[in-house]
């Protein structure tokens, strides 16, 4: 005890200050742009087979192939609002694939390759965007907003960065419970910033919570980039801040992330303690449908990341470098789209929630109060329903 | 004569609020807007349009996204002097910072004796919009209302949106200011006399829209439209409502509302907030409390929305928010028709 308390207390007799950036931390990379190993990485190719990075793989289509349906159906008014996951497929898939279905995880609103990955499907997710009788949400929330209870995925929730105290709070509970899994929320740069974030890490390290704090440093918050967003070395040494084992990993190689995660989750249960992981990418996308980022973005930083810096085209490089690549991507693409088409007429074509579903959820029970008002409203629509569009209710 | 022979000018609502703001910032060096997005990117809405091209970083700031923190920045550069104009992109997303608005801004002249207090508006869109659900959609008119310590004003057209930011800005008190994404690219043919530079609307005053002699209706913000849109099909059935534009919400302008129903005998409010302690509950209390109470010949009907989170579908979005259709409804109800 006094040992510890002596280390804490070193002293200097010169007078001088710690430099914003006396500490730089690297960023873990396995495969490089070209998606060939690094020299020193072939200790890490074990941890990787054909068979998961090929899952990967057709998972980060699938992806790719929604994002890109739902954009266009989107600009054609037939969904409303849409929210792309554009360069960040891999980091999504790769995080999610170390990681068990009995962690819980918070998302943002940037992570649908978590979902596809643990199960929570194209069909579900295009009844959520058309908000029709069949979403698990009942039609109460915006698109995009999926959750999924049984897969221990919480809803996504609008209000930024919420989510990471939360996840700071459900791992404590894990550790209380002695359990062995983990909380894992993401956050993006810019909820990096709010209060909620700092307060989350500040307090997940003094409890010791088995949480997994992902940031997604995707360059953009809205328009906002990272020199306006920050003054740090980005997000990972603010972990170190807050007493957190952090790391700085490359969020388009898929193998660096997938590893990194693994050894985080094996870190967070030894402590039990919380970790920090820093996932550079690239939004590729706008910030949502009603952004247009060409107005503060330029077209040659977009093509670096759409050519060079892709994480699907890295893993497409590897595989056919590793002669892993026994499919036609090309085939892939079609077939994973041809799919979503099928899953997006049959979610168009479903009747809408019907009313009465308004009323539920408020409480567990309808209140009398809620009852009456949902009396009154059936007399209502008994004359004036056909001012509604009843008949497209369930 | 010639008064008669005035000008009119075409004007959106956020074209409004951004010369307001323009205004106020040119005139009083003072005067700093704060937000996300408000500077290069011309704001969420692109109501602070141009105004960082003009005015330069040090008026138009762009913050992290932190709503408590850069609220928090605001009501201590209030307290030192300076009048920030606060924008959040939804008031539901100051739920985050309300206690800088409240505890701090609100409160402290009362707590310090009188000796200390701020200048500051805090400004941004409130209540249900178009398809943006639970999150995106809560009214707080109520909630902002019921602190002692708070202005709370709620525009309707351009005219209401520069008087009365121009008055909330120039006000040296903290002023919730209730826009309506909504209203934003709704154009109204106005008077001319509101692109005057020091065209200030009175705090705690409302308007008469619309008068009648059979029914009041109580109104704000896009409720307002509403209103009058119910007015008008009431007038085909031989009812004359007379249509009040609140304006004010705290303080509330009471005796405008209480003329009013000295003379129609019938009332009923509207809003798009939620019923449980709305602003329809405070006028109820007013019509109890008040010598209103002698004049009324049927008890105030209250249209609100529905007691539950905004919700997504448009099935459910649209037997959310009051209707032109259930305004006619309650008043041919109070008029025992």
């Amino acid at each position: 005890m006094l040992k510890a308390l002596l280390r804490s207390m070193s002293y200097s007799s010169s007078l001088s200050f710690t430099h914003p950036h006396a500490l730089s931390i690297p960023t873990f990379q396995v495969i490089n742009e070209d998606g060939l190993p690094n020299s020193s990485s072939s200790q890490y190719l074990s941890s990787v087979n054909k068979d998961l990075l090929i899952r990967m793989y057709k998972t980060m289509i699938e992806v790719q192939e929604f994002d890109t349906l739902y954009y266009d159906l989107q600009r054609q008014g037939l969904i409303s609002f849409y929210m792309q996951n554009s360069g960040e497929e891999g980091l999504q898939v790769a995080t999610a694939a170390a990681l068990d279905l009995n962690d819980w995880i918070f998302p943002q609103y940037r992570e649908l390759g978590v979902f596809f990955w643990r199960g929570f499907d194209i069909q579900q997710a295009s009844h959520q965007l058309f908000s029709n009788a069949k979403d698990l949400g009942q039609g109460k929330q915006m698109p995009v907003h999926y959750g999924s209870k049984d897969l221990n995925i919480m809803t996504v929730r609008s209000p930024l960065a919420t989510q990471i105290p939360q996840a700071a709070g459900l791992g404590y509970g894990l550790r209380l419970k002695n359990q062995s899994s983990i909380a894992v929320c993401y956050f993006g740069d810019g909820a990096a910033s709010e209060g909620d974030t700092h307060a989350a890490m500040n307090i997940a390290s003094t409890t010791k919570s088995q949480t997994l704090f992902v940031c997604r440093n995707n360059k953009y918050a809205i328009s906002t980039n990272m020199k306006d967003q920050y003054g740090s070395d980005g997000i990972a040494v603010r972990g170190v801040a807050y007493g957190i084992h952090s790391i700085r990993v490359d969020g388009n190689d898929v193998i660096a992330t997938y590893i990194a995660t693994q050894e985080a989750k094996k870190l967070i249960l030894a402590g039990p303690q919380p970790v920090l992981m820093e996932c550079m990418t690239y939004r590729r996308g706008h910030h949502s449908t009603s952004d247009d980022a060409s107005r503060y973005r330029n077209k040659e930083e977009l093509e670096h990341y759409q050519k060079n810096n892709n994480p699907i085209i890295r893993l497409e490089k590897f595989l056919k470098h590793m002669g892993w690549l026994d499919f036609d991507p090309v085939e892939i693409q079609k077939e994973t789209r041809d799919r979503i088409i099928k899953a997006k007429d049959v979610a168009k074509n479903e009747k809408l929630p019907k009313w009465e579903v308004m009323f539920d959820g408020v409480y567990n029970e309808l209140t009398p109060e809620l009852k009456k008002q949902k009396g009154e409203l059936k007399k209502f629509l008994e004359i004036y329903g056909d001012k509604y569009e009843i008949n497209k209710h369930s | 004569m010639l008064g008669l022979l005035r000008r009119r000018v075409s004007m959106t609502v956020k074209e409004a609020i951004n010369s307001a703001m323009d205004e106020e910032i040119t005139r009083d060096s003072r005067v700093f807007l704060i937000g996300e997005e408000v500077a290069q990117y011309n704001g969420a809405y692109k109501v602070s349009k141009d105004l960082w091209a003009k005015h330069g970083s040090n008026r138009i700031w762009d913050t992290p996204i932190t709503e408590a923190g850069f609220t928090g920045i605001a009501a201590g550069a209030s307290l030192g002097g300076l009048k920030p104009i606060c924008e959040f992109m939804t008031f539901n997303f100051a739920m985050q910072s309300i206690d800088h608005i409240v505890n701090s801004t609100a409160k402290i002249r009362y707590m310090s004796g009188g000796k200390i207090h701020g200048s500051i508006v805090f400004r941004g869109i409130n209540g249900p919009a178009a398809g943006v659900a639970a999150q995106h959609s809560q009214c707080f008119a109520s909630w902002y209302s019921s602190v002692p310590g708070l202005i709370v004003l709620s525009p309707y057209d351009p005219e209401d949106a520069r008087g009365l930011l121009k008055a909330a800005i120039r006000e040296d008190e903290p002023v919730v200011f209730l826009e309506n994404e909504i209203m934003y690219n709704k154009k109204f043919d106005c008077d001319d006399k509101i692109l005057d530079k020091d065209f200030i609307l009175p705090i705690g005053k409302a308007k008469i829209m619309r008068q009648g002699k059979d029914i009041t209706i109580v109104a704000h913000s896009r409720m307002v439209g509403v209103s009058l849109e119910a007015a008008e099909e009431l007038a085909k059935k031989g009812i004359e409502a007379e249509v009040i534009n609140l304006r004010t919400l705290k303080p509330l302008d009471t005796e405008t509302i209480i003329n009013s129903v000295k003379k129609t005998n019938r009332i009923v409010s509207v809003e798009d907030g939620w019923p449980h302690g709305g602003i329809g509950a405070e006028i109820c209390a007013l019509m109890m409390e008040s010598e209103a109470f002698d004049y009324l010949d049927a008890p105030l009907e209250r249209l609100t929305s529905a007691d539950v989170p905004a919700p997504y579908a448009k099935s459910l979005e649209e037997i959310f928010t009051p209707r032109a259709v259930n305004v006619v409804n309650a008043c041919l109800r109070v008029c025992n028709k």
